[in-house]
């Protein structure tokens, strides 16, 4: 089986062998998605396994009036919003707890290296994408989707279920707060 | 540092691989989901088919018995006719009940309101001389002054009258052909009335 219409169909007529397929072609970006809206590999993978059963149980109200993997990242956009509503899930706090990442971080910036160069470490990915964890559930959908998924607005549109001006506007807030929140942390500020 | 630099340090945050064994684990789990759900349709087929039994049970136990609501009707209206004939309508029919369908060819039938069976009749005893004459009579007198003949059955006629002027009508033509006798159910409100005609 090759097309994507044909492994929805036998899915949707109960093969699981289908639906691995489809599970396949997705997993590593639901995986992903999740994991930059969690920022943990156990919370991803947990929504993830959310993501795709209620993927499957629903496959018989997927009308095809979208692509499948807009439907699926919709669906996954849910349930991480639902769980963040629902758990109340606690920005990371960076300064909290002086960890040793963070005296890499102030390192880092104490050896005079802009923050343009800085970024290029792994250590300042793992900064950034606690730095991403701070935005509001919803900028943070936004941006992962736009930014790190390259997502058209049109498509976020359609996944988040809201207009493409509010889409841009969530994206344009996003990227300001996380610049903020980044130079603030390269600068060895608190969360505030 | 401006959005730019923010969009392109995002941009290079490296994709992460799903852990290992994540999709056996995922399988595992739709397997079983499939299985519950497969329970599940197995207890409701075995509910509706349980359902269905005792529906059939049921319905055949009435049926042996007898005491199904429409038997019970059936019966108490044979009983009424049993113990009270008089108030109870005899026509052409098998339970006794003159039907608006069973109207003779060229008569007109009983008013749909009257749900089919003649509700409240009179009763009027017509003494004549000559009982054929007096059923052809009838029928003339009938024809010309526009009543409706309902039914003829035995020695009686029924006639429908709609209005007091048709009332005061059949009477003084009643009259014209015998001795009346209207001490039986007369009076306002009578739709029909059922005329006996008895040799004097």
């Amino acid at each position: 089986m090759s097309g994507e219409t044909q492994l929805l169909e036998s899915a949707r007529a109960g093969s699981l062998a289908a639906f691995e397929e489809l599970v396949l072609r997705y997993e590593k970006k639901i995986y992903n998605y999740c994991y930059r809206m969690t920022n943990n590999e156990q919370d991803a993978e947990d929504l993830t396994q959310e993501v795709f059963i209620k993927v499957y149980k629903n496959l018989k109200s997927f009308r095809g009036n979208s692509h499948f993997s807009t439907w699926v990242y919709r669906i996954a956009h849910n349930i991480c919003i639902d769980r963040y509503r629902r758990m109340k899930i606690s920005s990371v706090s960076l300064s909290a707890g002086g960890s040793g990442e963070d005296d890499k971080e102030i390192e880092i910036a104490s050896n005079d290296q802009s923050p343009e160069e800085a970024v290029i470490t792994r250590e300042q990915q793992e900064l950034l994408q606690k730095c991403i964890t701070e935005l509001k559930p919803q900028y943070r959908s936004a941006i992962v989707l736009r930014d790190i998924q390259n997502y058209s607005y049109e498509e976020i549109s359609r996944i988040m279920d809201i207009p493409i001006g509010t889409v841009k506007s969530h994206i344009s807030r996003a990227r300001s707060a996380l610049r903020e929140i980044v130079c603030m942390r390269l600068k060895g500020g608190g969360t505030g | 540092m401006n959005p730019e630099d923010i969009k392109k340090i995002l941009d290079s945050l490296p994709e992460k691989e799903p852990p290992q064994g994540f999709r056996e684990r995922l399988m595992d789990r739709l397997q079983k989901e499939k299985q519950k759900e497969a329970r599940r349709k197995d207890t409701i087929r075995l509910a509706a088919g349980l359902a269905a039994v005792l529906v059939l049970f049921i319905t055949v136990r009435f049926m042996d018995s007898g005491t199904s609501p429409f038997a019970d009707l059936a019966r108490d209206r044979a009983k009424q006719e049993l113990n009270d004939p008089l108030t109870t309508t005899s026509g052409g029919d098998d339970n006794g009940y003159i039907k608006g369908n069973d109207k003779a060819e060229g008569q007109p039938g009983i008013p749909e309101e009257t749900g089919g069976y003649i509700a409240e009749a009179g009763e009027v005893r017509l003494y004549v001389k000559n009982k054929a004459d007096a059923f052809d009579s009838l029928r003339r007198m009938a024809a010309d002054r526009k009543l409706k003949i309902i039914e003829t059955a035995g020695d009686t006629v029924t006639v429908a009258v709609t209005t007091r002027e048709q009332d005061k009508i059949l009477f003084d033509e009643l009259e014209k052909l015998g001795r009346v006798d209207k001490a039986i159910n007369g009076g306002e409100g009578v739709r029909y009335y059922r005329i006996y005609i008895v040799l004097e």
